[in-house]
């Protein structure tokens, strides 16, 4: 920013305000952090953080998966403090230990749908003709099923495979945890690919990739050295969402009964106990749509946050 | 125009043709679906063979896609049932195919799938256009008083309340209502709402009986939309009312009321128009989740119905005719749109 000054003799001294350059990351975590909603955000998602882990602490994952049918349907007491459901299982140590999954499945295909729908709309955009045809019609295709309808389809469709148990990362967890992160993920995509798409179709004609094909760059060095980097914004902005997005997916499937399948608790399928009988299970409900909501809505806040912080108009 | 309806409709053939291929191949990927004949201890070997030649399940896969679109009436197929390494039976192809509405038969209804479906579309559509205009009415009284009222305390805190419910998974905004609506207030001896079904269990089907069961089904149905629209309503609201053409409607002294309604609103309202012709095929789908909890029979709550007990042909035929209509409505909005806006082109 540069101030004028009016000096004596009448000579207008530009000068410059010192301030430190600033990179992009600066710039834009400073922003964030000036968002309120977005610290919000990330103060509630932090504190769902702490629940799932350090709660963990308190109560093993072997005592999360325990049933005890003579204490099954037992409402909020000293005991069971969050109640307890079908099976007589401790319903708080299993919103501790269904969130480590329902965020773990959130993240992990988050991954997936992201790195897809990168790709794809790199893919498409860069080479164009019938590539991309193809590839906006499969977009297309995917996109006339309604989310939840097609991943109840893949879902009851792939899980003849899934009635057993698989260890990731030292932890024994349903093999339906990796068919729902799957098929979330391989769905998840399409609308980040055409936003990538339509960022490439205009990076591509801008005279610095121009100028790196003219020094003789491939094209896998124009797309992931040049292009992609600018495209993170909407990427990050997308990512976050998605988190979001697909939490809600998995707790909408496992509450229908289509997605994580016990002992292997999650959110969703909590939830679903309340299903048996709406009337008088709230207990069932109440704790993991809690935690449900504030994740979603943290999330949320988080993706808006970042959206204004990288948003080139509002830059101050 | 003409022109451009066609070369949108031309556009729409190939996008129909992969989804057929996509739900074809689920279709495959899920499983025999004779498998159910196995239980069936009065099935014979011989009746099991006769069965998958009809449907032509030991077909090749292309030749299987084929016969499932267009039908294979008079197509023989040769059967060797007594497993002497001769032919010794034929069937003869009778199924008309998709492109002539032969979706087969439901497993569980034993009958037309299209029947089935015929049965349980009104109930959907009565609820999905019940929750489709109390959305539309509350988004413009809430998006267009939020608008009015820019950055007060009133639009915060509607700003703040679509937040939350918009966070909200519909199946945790359902239970809520049920719980405050129905369990509350019967604690409370106020008159509370039925959570199940569309008519009183007792017999009473009077449209009195049908109402009180769809205010929750409804206001779940609603409520999520109305967070989402009235934003979009508030902003494009927002953006009309700051243009010159306002500006120039108001300095000729005409009333506020008529500045707002008249010439803001009409023109606001323009992408609504897109809104609502994309959603219009979602109320075909049912909400899965909305119907499920309420037990409400339109076709979200027959197709986790279907998928449970692995109603192969029902599902099928559900999903395809829904991503029919996306496509369908896809065009009719953009028509629409094109019509309705003269500053969009059709070239």
């Amino acid at each position: 920013m540069a101030t004028a000054t009016q000096t004596r003799t009448g000579v207008v001294a530009l000068q410059e305000e010192r301030r430190q350059p600033q990179s992009m990351t600066r710039i834009v975590v400073r922003r964030f952090f000036k968002h309120r909603m977005a610290v919000i955000g990330v103060f509630l998602l932090a504190l769902v953080v702490l629940y799932v882990t350090v709660g963990a602490a308190f109560y093993s994952e072997a005592y999360a998966n325990k049933t005890n049918v003579r204490d099954k349907f037992e409402p909020p007491g000293a005991e069971y403090p969050f109640g307890t459901d079908s099976v007589g299982r401790d319903v708080l140590s299993r919103t501790i230990y269904g969130g480590q999954i329902s965020l773990a499945i959130g993240v992990t295909a988050m991954l997936i749908s992201i790195s897809v729908g990168t790709l794809i709309g790199l893919v498409a955009g860069y080479f164009g003709g019938v590539v991309d045809a193809l590839l906006m019609r499969l977009v297309e295709a995917i996109l006339t099923i309604p989310l939840l309808i097609l991943l109840l389809l893949l879902s009851r469709a792939l899980m003849e495979i899934s009635s057993s148990t698989t260890v990731v990362l030292g932890r024994e967890i349903s093999v339906t945890v990796v068919v729902i992160v799957v098929i979330i993920g391989l769905t998840a995509w399409t609308s980040l690919a055409r936003i990538v798409r339509s960022m490439v179709l205009s990076l591509k004609e801008q005279e610095f990739v121009v100028a790196a094909r003219a020094m003789g760059a491939g094209s896998s060095r124009i797309i992931f050295g040049h292009i992609l980097p600018n495209c993170i914004a909407p990427i990050l902005v997308a990512a976050t969402l998605e988190v979001g997005v697909a939490i809600v997916v998995e707790s909408a499937l496992s509450f229908l009964g289509f997605g994580v399948m016990p002992p292997t608790a999650t959110w969703g399928n909590i939830l679903n106990g309340a299903r048996q009988s709406i009337d008088d299970l709230w207990w069932l409900w109440v704790a993991p749509g809690a935690l449900i909501m504030m994740t979603v809505l943290a999330i949320n806040f988080i993706g808006d946050g970042l959206r204004d912080a990288f948003d080139p108009r509002s830059i101050r | 125009m003409g022109k451009y309806i066609i070369q949108r409709a031309l556009q729409a053939i190939p996008l129909v043709l992969i989804v057929t291929v996509l739900v074809f191949s689920l279709m495959k990927i899920s499983g025999d679906p004779l498998a159910y004949l196995a239980q069936d201890p009065r099935v014979t070997e011989r009746d099991r063979l006769v069965l998958r030649a009809k449907y032509g399940l030991d077909d090749p896969l292309v030749l299987q896609f084929v016969h499932w679109v267009f039908g294979d009436e008079g197509y023989v197929r040769s059967l060797d049932t007594d497993q002497n390494g001769e032919p010794d039976t034929t069937v003869v192809g009778e199924r008309r195919g998709i492109i002539r509405g032969d979706f087969g038969d439901s497993i569980r209804f034993r009958k037309p799938v299209t029947d089935v479906i015929g049965q349980f579309l009104p109930n959907t559509l009565l609820l999905g256009t019940t929750a489709l205009t109390v959305t539309i009415i509350m988004a413009l009284v809430i998006g267009i008083f939020a608008a009015l009222r820019q950055y007060t305390l009133a639009d915060n805190i509607i700003t703040t309340g679509a937040f939350i419910t918009y966070s909200m998974p519909s199946f945790l905004l359902a239970l809520v209502l049920v719980q405050i609506f129905s369990i509350q207030f019967r604690r409370w001896g106020l008159p509370s709402l039925p959570v199940s079904g569309m008519y009183d269990p007792r017999g009473d089907n009077s449209v009195d009986e049908l109402i009180r069961h769809m205010i929750l089904p409804v206001l779940t149905l609603s409520l999520i939309n109305i967070a989402g629209w009235s934003r979009y309503i508030r902003s494009t609201m927002l953006e009309v009312i700051s243009s010159d053409y306002i500006r120039t409607a108001r300095s000729k002294g005409i009333s506020e009321r008529r500045v707002i309604f008249l010439h803001g609103l009409k023109n606001a309202s323009l992408p609504l128009v897109t809104l609502i012709g994309l959603n219009l095929p979602f109320i075909l789908s049912g909400a899965v989740i909305t119907e499920t909890i309420f037990s409400w029979p339109g076709m979200g709550y027959m197709y986790i119905n279907a998928l449970e007990q692995f109603d192969a042909q029902l599902v099928v035929a559900f999903v395809l005719m829904l991503a029919v209509a996306v496509v369908v409505f896809q065009l009719l909005t953009d028509v629409v749109y094109a019509w309705l806006d003269p500053r969009i082109r059709y070239d």
